[in-house]
């Protein structure tokens, strides 16, 4: 008992503590809480849990109890504004927008750079609330655009990054004296009318140049920004200047350079190696090539990447056939950890022993036409790969074997991929995994997907799990009886009807309407197979033949639709059908009651009668008050219909009404505003007619069908 | 020839990481129960680590085993931690040079993590949390937060407390000037 005790209760350990641990905890917080309820924390550690919510599960969750209210917001330290957030907070009056900057009193930054222009306008309000109530703000990051001319003056100092900014408004920059990131088209948007500089001391940069841009800007702007840690370059070729320029920025960390080659390369192969001798902290490289056409690949041209020898991720994006010679200088990086490589028609073959070059690679991404097997082998034996991802884009070539793509390997690395080594053609439906061949096989007939059930494993995963709703035809059930000639009582094949039910359990409608006399019998039997089998089954179409009035009994609340009443004496059964919404009926006397004349049916949505006629008016009143939730009703008949107007107009809901009389279109317009289905036959139309049914607010189609006598 | 030091440099530090690793020392919980632990693995906590550090590496091996003593590190929630630290020791260390703390906190759990954290008992599962940030092993701490967090997501305040445990000390008119506040939230088009 006792040792039970001590395991459901415990004190409260507030875990900040890692030195004295157990007394004073135990004295301070006497209160015990359950092991297994969060209570059991301190309010230090529970900010901490909650730290990975959502800001909107924050303030869904505020109320759960006094220590999340104290706690939840305590971490919030960065929030991205997103379009949905502003468009709510510009709805709610200031002193809201105020109780969420105080309750997330801690906020260091706001990234607004999301917002769309058109909630740009409430911007400058929400973000001097936040800097009124929270004092730690240091970091706004934000675009460029309407309103910056509001906006810059004030928050100028608080502006880290900057991602967008139209070239007129270049001279608000001067405000942004903390400026740390900037994205920009040309160098001279960061220059100002007189060629003074306007942004020093940067972190990270991207910017396009142009072998016409001026040198001396460039060489300005690298001198004042010696800080850079990351830099993107667009040039359309590769000018040793600018490289050289680039080279003096030795804090870099990480580039990413896309260049044109318009000439020969060789300056291409000196740039990259000025570049990596200068700047020895490189970890990060994205290289671009764009060829202009026709030029010849210099084999040498990726051997200074020799001089990298600290780089940890590279990026190789090359738009020209290249020899597998190219990549032998990456045998040097050692340290490489992320490897993509983007190379037009290559024939894949990674240096040999690239296992032993690349220790800790953990992470490949190849894209190319084609991939040798031997690639493959080097591939599995990269000791610290984690994650590999092969794209083949071959469109023409039946050998191309491919792999399954985004092999995300969280274990044991190798072992893993072994096992997904397997290849596929590109033109093998094999290359699918089970959820996309399900959806294909889905458009199959429900005899083709027993026919192909035996095509794979896959197919036979897949084929029956989108079977939801099935049609019962006189020659399904015939194959049935078939099956046990032997037995003249034509019982029904059980066991193989049971094997098909199970086989797909998703069945949730059958539809055996249109099942002959013959075979009717036979009806109550599959049904109840389905029924005991498929326990998504909650509809069932059906007719009401003779002596079907015990399934009624049993299946009726399954049954939502009737194709027809083929016996008056049936009618009664209807009573059973709760949850009928669709009826097809000779005449009112299928729907009363044989005993008392009462109505059967209620709350259908479509109905449709074969034979009205003016004495069943009061029938029709009686209907009608039960089932106001009619969406379709057709009435066929050859009387004057005096009395059916006033009725119809009773029936709001109505969506289609066909065959209808042009002389019940008075005030149409007012008793069916939803209606969207009008069919009328009329011997002449009149124009008036016409003219009312063009007040019908929602009509999409309209059939008359004139005919004079 | 300076880069080349370096790198060698690197290349050692990891092997000596997986030399270290196959010296095993002992974890005492708070209930008793000794367990064997790679010395480098038990280092990914700091507590274990600046204990090592003080008392010095032989020492730690030869003589008694690192007492835990917080009453969170029961057998079974070290079992566990061991577990985790015995996966994870090989890790690549953080880069710093790249700010991806936002990153990291918004990057899923690894399919290892999440079927490890997903433990039914609860009260283990909050013995692990509690244990991990205990002996302050800051990857296993925010395993553990996202993963409960992630069972949240989207709750009803009722629900969570329902399923966390937690008792609702507010009133029901403190409960409604809060959902008062928040309304926005909700607010819809």
């Amino acid at each position: 008992m006792l040792n039970m005790a001590q395991q459901m209760k415990h004190f409260k350990t507030s875990l900040e503590t890692t030195d004295d641990g157990n007394e004073d905890n135990y004295r301070q917080q006497s209160q015990i809480y359950a092991k297994d309820s969060l209570d059991r924390f301190g309010d230090d550690f529970c900010a901490l849990l909650l730290s990975y919510l959502s800001l909107e599960d924050r303030f869904r969750l505020e109320c759960v109890s006094k220590q999340f209210q104290r706690t939840v917001f305590e971490s919030v330290v960065d929030i991205t504004f997103s379009d949905e957030f502003i468009k709510r907070l510009s709805k709610e009056k200031r002193s809201a927008i105020e109780m969420v900057a105080i309750k997330c009193a801690n906020i260091q930054t706001i990234d607004c750079q999301e917002i769309d222009i058109i909630y740009k306008q409430h911007i400058p309000e929400v973000l001097t609330t936040f800097r009124d109530n929270c004092r730690h703000l240091s970091d706004i990051y934000c675009n460029l655009s309407v309103n910056s001319n509001q906006l810059l003056p004030t928050f100028g100092p608080l502006i880290t990054r900057i991602e967008i900014i139209y070239p007129k408004d270049k001279q608000l920059l001067i405000h942004c004296h903390r400026l740390s990131q900037l994205n920009i088209n040309s160098l001279s948007e960061v220059f100002d009318s007189t060629s003074q500089l306007l942004v020093k001391n940067l972190h990270k940069f991207v910017f396009m140049y142009e072998s016409t841009d001026n040198k001396e800007q460039l060489s300005a702007f690298v001198a004042h920004n010696q800080s850079l840690t990351s830099l993107g370059v667009w040039s359309d070729e590769t000018s040793p200047e600018m490289c050289e320029q680039l080279s003096q920025l030795t804090q870099l960390r990480e580039l990413r350079v896309n260049f044109g080659i318009m000439s020969g390369e060789n300056s291409l192969s000196e740039s990259l190696r000025t570049i990596g001798v200068n700047c020895k902290q490189l970890q990060r490289l994205s290289l671009l090539l764009m060829y202009s056409t026709n030029l010849p690949l210099n084999l040498k041209t990726l051997d200074s990447l020799r001089c990298y020898h600290i780089l940890k991720r590279l990026r190789l994006v090359v738009y020209k056939p290249i020899d597998r010679q190219l990549l032998e200088p990456l045998k040097l990086c050692h340290r490489l950890t992320h490897l993509t490589l983007f190379l037009k028609q290559m024939i894949y073959k990674l240096p040999d022993n690239c296992n032993k070059h690349w220790p800790r690679l953990q992470y490949l991404s190849i894209s190319a036409h084609d991939i040798h097997r031997e690639c493959l082998d080097h591939i599995s034996r990269l000791p610290a790969l984690q994650m590999l991802i092969i794209e083949c884009n071959a469109s023409k070539g039946n050998h191309m074997k491919h792999k399954k793509t985004s092999l995300e390997i969280t274990d044991e690395g190798i072992e893993d991929n072994k096992q997904q080594t397997q290849i596929y053609a590109k033109n093998s439906m094999d290359r699918f995994g089970d959820d996309l061949c399900a959806l294909i096989v889905s458009y199959l007939s429900f005899e083709d997907r027993f026919q192909l059930e035996c095509v794979s494993k896959q197919f036979q995963r897949t084929v029956f799990g989108s079977v939801v709703d099935i049609t019962l035809s006189d020659r399904f059930i015939h194959k049935f009886i078939n099956e046990n000639k032997i037995d003249t009582n034509f019982i029904i094949g059980t066991l193989l009807l049971a094997t098909i039910a199970i086989k797909c359990p998703h069945i949730q409608s059958i539809d055996c309407r249109g099942i002959s006399a013959e075979y009717e019998k036979h009806i109550p039997e599959v049904l109840n197979i389905f029924r005991d089998n498929c326990r998504h089954l909650r509809q069932i179409y059906c007719n009401l033949w003779p002596n079907s009035e015990h399934l009624m009994y049993t299946l009726g609340p399954l049954v939502t639709r009737i194709g027809c009443i083929e016996s008056m004496s049936e009618s009664d059964s209807l009573i059973h059908l709760h949850r009928l919404s669709r009826l097809l009926a000779v005449s009112f006397n299928d729907i009363f009651g044989n005993s008392n004349d009462s109505l059967l049916v209620h709350n259908l949505h479509t109905f449709e009668l074969k034979e009205y006629s003016d004495s069943d008016i009061h029938r029709l009143s009686a209907f009608v008050a039960q089932n106001l939730s009619l969406r379709s009703v057709t009435f066929t008949t050859t009387d004057t219909m005096t009395g059916l107007s006033a009725q119809l107009s009773r029936l709001t809901q109505l969506r289609e009404l066909t065959e209808m009389s042009d002389k019940l279109l008075d005030n149409c317009e007012k008793h069916w505003p939803r209606l969207q289905y009008l069919s009328i036959k009329a011997r002449i139309m009149i124009r008036e007619c016409l003219d009312r049914i063009s007040r019908l607010p929602a009509l999409q189609m309209l059939v008359i069908e004139s005919h004079k006598l | 020839m300076a880069d080349n030091a370096d790198h060698i440099d690197g290349d050692d530090n990891e092997d000596v990481r997986a030399q270290q690793n196959l010296i095993k020392i002992k974890l005492k919980s708070s209930e008793g129960g000794i367990y064997e632990c790679g010395l480098t693995a038990a280092k990914m906590s700091d507590l274990v680590k600046n204990m090592v550090e003080s008392l010095g590496t032989d020492a730690v091996v030869t003589t008694e085993p690192i007492i835990l003593g917080n009453e969170a590190v029961t057998d079974a929630a070290l079992k566990k931690i061991i577990e985790w630290v015995e996966f994870h020791w090989d890790d690549p260390p953080v880069d710093h040079d790249f700010e991806d703390e936002k990153d990291r906190r918004n990057e899923e759990l690894s399919h290892w993590d999440k079927q490890f954290i997903d433990v039914d008992d609860q009260a283990l599962l909050f013995d692990v949390i509690a244990a991990a940030n205990y002996m302050d092993i800051k990857g296993l701490v925010e395993v553990g937060a996202k993963h409960i967090c992630s069972k949240i997501r989207g709750k009803s305040c009722q629900e969570v407390r329902e399923m966390l445990k937690i008792t609702n000390d507010f009133t029901a008119e403190e409960e409604d000037a809060i959902h008062k506040e928040n309304a926005w939230i909700y607010a819809k088009d």
